[in-house]
């Protein structure tokens, strides 16, 4: 007893602890005289041992006030006897409340002193910098604060782990979530204001970008600690979060509104203008700097859905606009070089299926106009143009086609003559708008669906002459070949002369390799994936060693897919890339076929993760 | 009562870096939880965890953070070195493109510790000896021309895991004993708890000495 006594001027020890602990159970045996004829006694007893508690909880309380009070320095150290107070002063909840408010001032000017500290002094001479040194690079600035206040968020909760270790009250989790919400709360007005700086110094869109997603990665990072309540620091993080994404469409819609405001003009060699190419290579550094967070996969899919919209959409209207005083070839040839650009910059990223499809469509839509086109400028320069038109509007009412004015016999062999020399070197005749195609791929199919129309019209005109009733003497000496003839040549022709894709990769090999799980976590199509991988293998800097890489990827990911086209299709290609370009690097080719790799020597396909 | 007044009377904060893949996480977890995880996740920005030691009769806390070995965290990790007053190293003894990079690594600690940071090399997977492609002498000499600390250690078997971060403690303590390390500073990595008598006082007045309970 005179050990509770004596704690009113003096330490609280062990002893008290004891004491109160004793005085606590005589208080509750008591309780068993109330029920026999000793009840006075009991009850003086009770009243007496009421008091003491009273007393002695009002003293341990003013002791842990105190010793609280005292835990401003950055160094915090709990002590047992501390500890030990927090578990009998839950027995007095209003006490044990205003005790953890204590604790958690001080605790909260101790935080605002080491953050600002490290912002402004640094560590011991200077190394660590202090923070704000880095002012100048933002990404560094705001992450070096964040990164602060996490390690310090995660300390601070140690703390109070340890200071309320022996509670055994429920709601001690919420308890330890809510005082840590309040220490921090303390740091956010400094932080808040130099964010804030940072954001509105406009520090461009790719910036405010990667701000944005490292700010949303600390928001989950610290809410790991406290929770999900709604601790101040995390509604200031949430905030900053939203301002610098705002900034960031508002600094895209900027950005996008002035490519309309002054249009370019499509350059003579209608490849793609410099406003087309800024701005893809601002959306590629937009789309590749996600890669830095971890913002949930919805989350981002949703950002790459507007991102996309905001820019995509504005540079496919610059385009139509500024080709519309353009010939017919030479706009489709400058629409297929810029939606080609905006193809090979989409496809290397994750959630970009839906515009993948569309951009083909449109390639499409043009590769068609220039196909027709192709094929009439043949047949014009082979001066079969007139021939075929005659053929074509030919009835069969009227005069035998032989009479019809220069569709003689003579006439024809004449003009069979240019057409032989066309079909000796099939790819001499080209419309010059071909020769300013980026993609080697995209010529080379026009070309030979051209050829085909070619031989088409050929095989039609063939057919007109071998007609008796057209009238012409001895057809077959002035068609001399036949129409398969015709169509085999060609195509031989083709084969021999077509060179292998040409196209300078703006992405490391690394890159092209490391986005390949990507594009497949993200569930992309079956028929985009080709898109994807057809993009790749054209990259002409690409080594074979990563060709390889991605191959066997394909095939091992892919193996349980049943499209097996889409490996076939790219297992040639790969095929004929490697042996074109690569053989120098002695990797294990025989033929077109790529060798598979050893054991070990293919992707580490356990730790590529979702 | 008989025990310390503190549970501790330092917190060393730690990092472990190194490429992705070395095994950061799993010492980290033999260490504080005496298990190794054979399927460990990549880590995701930063983890953390501590575990008391002691050395020379001191109670010390260790703070460890775990950082993300992927290069896309390199932004996010870089700022956990600022005030760490240990560091491990860690490379792959069967991977030598992460031995490799440690330069690398070294000249990241470097500029971004206090000039006392502790920094330890590890070259973990030591139980792997059969597929082993650094040789324990090359490893010894880079640690020796830098001036680290050198272990081979395994968080599968727990081989030399406790030694890798007590003898950075060692030396860190060392370093405060001998005044190279001011405590007084800030960020210094190490905070220190003064030995307080048993207990707090209310008043000034001196303890007297006083009996059991007395009921
Ligand atoms: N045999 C063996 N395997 C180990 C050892 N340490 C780790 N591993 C394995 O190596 C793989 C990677 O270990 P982690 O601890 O996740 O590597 P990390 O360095 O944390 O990787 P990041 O978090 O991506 O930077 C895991 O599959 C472990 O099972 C070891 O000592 N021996
Ligand atoms: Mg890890």
């Amino acid at each position: 007893m005179s050990a509770l006594h004596a704690a009113r001027d003096g330490p609280i020890t062990e002893d008290f602890f004891k004491a109160l602990g004793r005085v606590k159970h005589i208080h509750n045996d008591v309780k068993v005289l109330l029920r026999t004829n000793q009840q006075t006694a009991g009850l003086e007893i009770m009243e007496q041992m009421a008091l003491l508690q009273e007393t002695s909880y009002e003293q341990l309380y003013r002791w842990a006030q105190n010793e609280c009070r005292a835990l401003t320095q950055e160094s915090c150290d709990i002590s047992p006897v501390l500890t030990q107070a927090m578990e009998s002063l839950q027995d007095r909840p209003v006490l044990y409340k205003y005790t953890l408010d204590e604790f958690g001032t001080a605790r909260r000017c101790a935080v605002v002193r080491g953050f600002i500290d490290a912002l402004t002094r640094g560590g011991p001479g200077g190394t660590p910098r202090p923070i704000e040194i880095h002012s100048h690079d933002p990404m560094r600035y705001v992450g070096d604060m964040l990164a602060w206040l996490h390690q310090a968020t995660a300390s601070e909760k140690e703390h109070l782990e340890a200071l309320l270790k022996q509670v055994s009250m429920q709601g001690v989790e919420e308890n330890i979530q809510e005082v840590v919400g309040h220490i921090t709360e303390g740091v956010c007005r400094p932080l808040k204001v130099r964010i804030e700086q940072v954001i509105v110094a406009e520090p461009g869109a790719v910036l405010l970008y990667k701000l944005s997603n490292l700010l949303k990665f600390y928001h989950h990072t610290i809410s790991g600690i406290v929770g999900t309540s709604l601790a101040a620091l995390l509604t200031t993080i949430e905030e900053m979060h939203l301002l610098s994404k705002k900034m960031f469409f508002n600094s895209l819609s900027l950005h996008a509104s002035k490519l309309m405001d002054k249009i370019e003009l499509p350059p003579p060699d209608l490849g793609p203008t410099c406003s087309l190419n800024q701005t893809l290579s601002l959306l590629r550094e937009v789309l590749a700097s996600h890669d830095s967070s971890v913002v949930p996969l919805d989350a981002r899919q949703a950002d790459f859905a507007q991102v996309l919209s905001c820019i995509l959409d504005p540079l496919l209207q610059l385009c139509t606009v500024s080709a519309s005083n353009l010939g017919i070839a030479d706009m489709a040839t400058y629409m297929v070089n810029s939606l080609y650009m905006m193809k090979t910059t989409l496809a290397l990223f994750e959630f970009t299926d839906k515009r993948l499809e569309m951009l083909e469509f449109q390639i499409e839509a043009h590769l068609d106009t220039l196909i027709n086109d192709q094929a009439s400028y043949v047949l014009t320069r082979a001066g079969l143009s007139y021939i075929y038109n005659c053929v074509q509007q030919h009835k069969p009412e009227q005069n035998p086609l032989a009479n019809v004015p220069s569709m003689d016999s003579a006439s024809l062999k004449a003009a069979m003559v240019q057409f032989d020399r066309y079909l000796s070197a099939p790819d001499s005749l080209m419309m010059p708008q071909l020769n300013f195609l980026l993609s080697a791929t995209l010529k080379e199919q026009i070309i030979k669906q051209s050829t085909e129309l070619v031989c088409r019209a050929y095989e039609e005109l063939y057919a007109a002459v071998m007609n008796p009733s057209s009238q012409y003497k001895e057809p077959e000496t002035i068609l001399q070949r036949s129409p398969q003839q015709i169509a085999i040549t060609s195509r031989k022709q083709l084969e021999w002369a077509s060179a292998p894709p040409k196209l300078m990769s703006r992405f490391s090999s690394g890159e092209l390799v490391s986005s390949y799980p990507k594009w497949r976590s993200s569930g992309s199509s079956l028929s985009c994936l080709l898109v994807r991988l057809e993009v790749i293998v054209q990259f002409e800097n690409i080594s074979a060693v990563v060709l390889q890489e991605l191959y066997w990827i394909v095939v091992v990911v892919e193996a349980v897919i049943p499209k097996k086209e889409v490996i076939m299709t790219l297992t040639a290609k790969l095929g004929i890339v490697l042996s074109n370009n690569h053989r120098q690097e002695g990797l294990g080719i025989k033929g077109n076929q790529v060798v598979k790799p050893g054991p070990g020597s293919g992707p580490d396909m356990g730790r590529i993760k979702d | 009562m008989a025990t310390a007044p503190y549970n501790y009377s330092y917190i060393f904060k730690y990092i472990i870096i190194g490429d992705m893949g070395v095994g950061k996480s799993c010492l980290l977890h033999q260490f504080t939880e005496k298990k190794f995880m054979a399927d460990c996740p990549h880590t995701i920005g930063v983890e953390f965890g501590t575990r008391i030691i002691e050395v020379s009769g001191q109670k010390i806390k260790l703070q460890i953070w775990d950082t993300a070995g992927q290069e896309r965290f390199r932004a996010v990790t870089r700022s956990y070195y600022r005030g760490a007053a240990g560091a491990l190293m860690v490379y792959d003894i069967t991977r030598r493109s992460t031995y490799n990079h440690l330069s690398s690594w070294l000249t990241d600690a470097r500029n971004l510790t206090n000039p006392n940071t502790v920094i330890i090399l590890i070259g973990n997977k030591a139980d792997l000896d059969a597929q082993r492609d650094v040789t324990y002498e090359e490893a010894k000499q880079f640690a020796e021309e830098n001036g680290l600390l050198f272990l081979e250690a395994s968080a599968k078997t727990g081989e030399n895991v406790e030694d890798a971060f007590l003898e950075a403690a060692k030396k860190i303590y060392q370093n405060i004993q001998d005044g190279s390390l001011d405590l007084n500073a800030a960020e210094s990595g190490v905070q220190h708890k003064p030995s307080a008598p048993q207990g707090g006082r209310i008043t000034n007045e001196p303890q007297p000495q006083r009996e059991g309970c007395g009921c």
